[in-house]
Parts: C-alpha cells; structure tokens; sequence
C-alpha cells in the first residue's frame, strides 16, 4: 500500500535521510520510532508531497509521489507535526475547507465524522476556542474526511488526556482491521507505540536502523527460578550443554530461543526443583535503547508513558 | 481551482474585518454626503463622484496590499500552508487560485466603490462637466499590479507585517524617487513602474503636461513596461512558490 525506497534527502550540508526503506501493508499499523532530529518527520514531509526526495521512490497504492501526485495524495490523509487550522473558523468550516482540498470529493457527513472523532456537538465552535486534545481529534477528521487508503499520524496522541489516548488507539486498530487502511504513525512515545502497532521502524541519523515486529523473538530470554542452593550448580549444567546462563538476581537468565524451552527444563528437573520458566521478551524501549545506543555515537532520547 | 477560489472566499468571508471593510467604504462615501450637505458644499454630481471615488480606490489600494499579503501570510502564521501543499493540487493551482482571488476580490470591492459613489453622486446637482468613467477604470491598474507585487513579497517574508511593510515602503520610496527625478532627470523617471500606473494622464492634458511630456513617453510604453514588470513578478513568485519549504 505504501512503499518507501532508498529515499535519500539531503539539507543544505546536512544528510537528513540515507536509503530509507520499508513498506506499510493494508490493514497493518505501523510505528516510525527514532529519536527527535532522526529524520521522522522529513520522511513523513517526503512521503505526503511536502518535501521531495533527492533519490529514491514513493509510492501510493502504486502511484508515486513525485510523478503522479493527484493520484497518490488523493490516498492519503495525513496530520504533520501539529494539526494546523485557522482559528477564527469553525471545526465544520474547517473541515469543509479541507474537502474542498480533495478534487471530486462529494458529500462528506460531518456530523458523523464528528461523532467518530468524539466532536459531536463541537463543531460549531471557533477552533481558537478548541483545547490541544480538541485540535488532534479535528485533525484526525480531517486526514480521515475522504476516507483514505493509508492513513499518516506524526505524533497523534499529543495533547490527548490517558483516556484520549486509549479510545484513539482502539479506534486507530479497529479502522485498520475493519476498513483495511494502511496506518504510519510516528512517534518517540514507546510504551503507546507498543500497544498500538503491529511492526515498526527505528530510524536514527537518518539511516533505518530495523523494522521489526512489534512481538518479535529479537533479545527474548529464558528465565527460570530454582532455589538459592542450586542456582550455581544449574548455571554450570546450563553452560556445559552450550547455553549461555547468567545469574541475574535469584534468576537465572538464558539467552536462547523459546522453542528451547522444553530442553532446558528437562536438564534442570532432575537435579533442582524448578520454581519458575518464563520468556522474558524485549520491551519496545528496551528495544529501541539498544538499536539507538548500539553504535554510541546517538543522541537517542526515549519518551515512554 | 474554483473549490481552491470558494475556500479563499470562505477565509476571507469569515473574518470580521472583511465586512468591517466593506462598512467602511459605505460609511466614508456617506460622510462625504452628510459633510457636504451641512456645509453647504455645491457639488456637482462629477464632483462628488470623482471625489468620493478617488478616496475610496485610493483606500482600497492599501486594503489590497493587507488583504492580498494575508492570502498567503496567514497561511504562514497559522502553519496551515502545508495542508494546502499536502493537498493533490500542484503548487501552480494554488498560487494563481490565491492570485485569481485576491484580482476577484479587488474588483469586487471596486465595483461597490464605483457603485456606492454613482449612486451617492444623485443626491448632487446634474450641473457643470458630465460624469465621465474613464478615468475611475483607468485607476484600476495601479491596484491589480499592487496584487502582483504583495504576492511576490508574501513568498519573500513570513509574517504579514512584513510584507505589509516592504510593499508600502517599496511603493513609497520608489514613487518618491520617481517624482525627485521627474523634477532633476525626467528621462530616468520613465525607467520607474509606478510612474506608468495612472494611465489617465494620457487622457488628461494637466498631467500630459506635468508627467507624459517630460518623460517622453507613450500609453503604448506604459502598457507594455507594466505588463513586462507584472511577469517579471509573476515568474518569479512562481520559481519561489515551487521551490520554497514550509516549515
């Protein structure tokens, strides 16, 4: 649906991006994760017509960007950094200012998309008087207002309360199942992006340094818990049948793949009581602190929630 | 481009100061009447109207400047430029939608003026020189190359005030500069836009005197060196619109 090749973009003396790469499936959620000045948003000013690439390709459903940009930017909808409107104008002129921004568009029931976006009955307030929280909703309403096929958040959940956060990851999920829309959601919030995406990309300096699955096996553990007395004893088993096991307070780490699971306990069971096995998977911060710290030169800052 | 046109008209509609405008023009063009009236001034209907309109066109040449300089200026100041560049419209659709508007709503606002001084003009006396609305046309080109060069300096400066500034100034001095050597060097004042704006002294012997005959110059010259600095500004501002990041 959305597919993003070797883009590369450079700034007066600045690389900003280098061969950028990944694609964005229909129905998937995808979180772009990478530290502030890590080259999130050009991809993002990039990837909707805002900027345009020094190499490299874009495209939309199989438009590209730069050489069929109607037909491309007709796909998608898209908050960029702040949702931007005039504040001396109504949410609903707001939104009928937008429609007339998507040529051929027909009718556009705004009270519904109202309703959608939690604004019912807001819509006839001056957006000066909008809050923060209030502003993102309209902004989601207006990248949705001609019901695109992929769908661009950069930072959608700022300014949104706990409560705004979670009905707007359960609506952004629930449209990308039911209406098939590909979602590229940029972020620095790791604990929200967990929650909500099904595969991510970590970019920093410009280069993608991974796309993974959200649920990936990358730097899981096996844990297990035995008593105080045999816990040396079970390391050494461990490390004599190759698996690397350190003591990690009254647990004993492996790192090694889930499907080794069974080996491992039938090695501990007849010499020490087995209290505990668990996998112990990476967390996304986790995660993202590593990928990002990995060649130390980073200015890797993690916001998590 | 008609949607881009009725979304600039909405902009522009829902500001108060749009229609604080129009009452203004309405409330001067009256005042005239009323001063006149208790003052005992005898107007006759060409000269009530030629007063009253040159007034009023003359105002309307600084609301164009502040108008035509918000079109693209508050995009800038409310950030919401890169929802018009995000949209499936080219950069060249929505620059001469802008461009197109700001024409439309001069002239819009032209013929009110026109309107509110004709009809105004009844209440004086059908004595002395006829009407004549040559001249009232004729003013309209100083306004339309105005919209031209705001827009240039819109895609030169961020903030409204700026370009508000630059345009008044670049005006001001130049007509200024125009006129010290209309007096010293009059062959250099003809090498000056904004001495070739008022085509009416070519139809006015007084000025034909005091401006077309020291410059030694033709309508035919004024037309073409106007329209030659109108796609000057033009082609720039284009090259800049397509180039320029907003970030």
């Amino acid at each position: 649906m959305l597919k993003i090749e070797n883009i590369s973009k450079r700034l007066g003396k600045d690389q900003i991006l280098k061969n950028v790469s990944f694609e964005v499936a229909p129905g998937e959620v995808f979180g772009f994760l990478g530290p502030n000045g890590a080259g999130k948003t050009t991809t993002i000013r990039i990837i909707t017509g805002l900027l345009e690439q020094d190499e490299g390709k874009v495209t939309v459903n199989g438009h590209d960007v730069v050489e069929e940009r109607s037909k491309a930017l007709t796909q998608i909808g898209a908050i960029v950094e702040n949702p931007a409107f005039y504040p001396y104008m109504t949410g609903k002129q707001n939104l009928v200012h937008a429609k007339n921004l998507i040529p051929g568009l027909g009718d556009v029931d705004y009270e519904a998309l109202a309703r959608l976006v939690g604004l019912e009955g807001k819509l006839s307030k001056k957006v000066g008087e909008y809050s923060l929280g209030m502003k993102q909703r309209l902004g989601i309403a207006r990248a949705l207002l001609h019901n695109p096929r992929v769908l661009i958040l950069d930072e959608p959940t700022n300014g949104l309360d706990p409560a705004g956060i979670a009905e707007l990851r359960e609506y952004l999920r629930a449209m990308a199942r039911d209406q098939n829309i590909a979602i590229l959601i940029s972020s620095h919030m790791l604990g929200e992006m967990e929650q909500i995406s099904d595969r991510y990309a970590i970019i920093d300096q410009g280069v993608i340094k991974s796309v993974e699955s959200v649920r990936n096996e990358t730097g899981a553990k096996i844990s297990i818990r035995v008593s105080k007395a045999a816990t040396a004893e079970v390391i050494e088993v461990l490390r004599n049948a190759n698996y690397p096991a350190e003591q990690w307070n009254d647990q004993i780490m492996i790192t090694a793949p889930e499907e080794e699971c069974p080996a491992i306990a039938r090695l501990i069971v007849p010499m020490a009581d087995l209290h505990e096995l668990t996998i112990k998977r990476m967390t996304l911060e986790e995660q993202f602190l590593e990928i990002t710290k990995k060649e130390g030169d980073s200015h890797a800052f993690a916001h998590t929630k | 481009m008609l949607s881009l046109i009725q979304n600039e008209w909405m902009k522009w509609w829902t500001m108060k100061k749009s229609k604080i405008v129009l009452a203004i023009y309405v409330l001067i063009a009256i005042g005239i009447v009323i001063i006149a009236k208790t003052n005992d001034i005898d107007f006759t209907r060409s000269e009530f109207y030629d007063l009253t309109s040159i007034i009023l066109i003359t105002l309307l040449g600084i609301i164009t400047i502040v108008f035509t300089a918000e079109a693209i200026g508050n995009e800038v100041r409310y950030d919401t430029m890169k929802h018009l560049l995000m949209s499936p419209y080219s950069r060249m659709t929505i620059y001469f939608s802008k461009l197109v508007f700001s024409i439309l709503l001069m002239l819009g606002q032209f013929l009110l003026i026109v309107l509110i001084s004709y009809v105004l003009s009844f209440t004086f006396s059908e004595a002395g020189d006829p009407l004549v609305m040559r001249d009232t046309w004729l003013l309209l080109v100083s306004p339309i190359f105005t919209i031209f060069m705001t827009l240039f300096f819109s895609l030169l400066f961020r903030s409204v005030g700026m370009i508000i500034g630059f345009t008044v100034l670049a005006q001001f001095f130049t007509t200024i500069a125009g006129s010290v050597l209309l007096a010293f060097k009059p062959g250099l004042a003809k090498w000056i836009v904004f001495m070739h704006l008022d085509w009416s002294m070519y139809f006015d012997q007084s000025l034909e005197a005091q401006l077309v005959n020291p410059m030694d110059t033709t309508l035919t010259f004024s037309v073409i060196f106007v329209l030659a600095h109108i796609l000057v500004l033009l082609g720039g501002s284009i090259l800049i619109f397509q180039k320029k990041s907003y970030t």
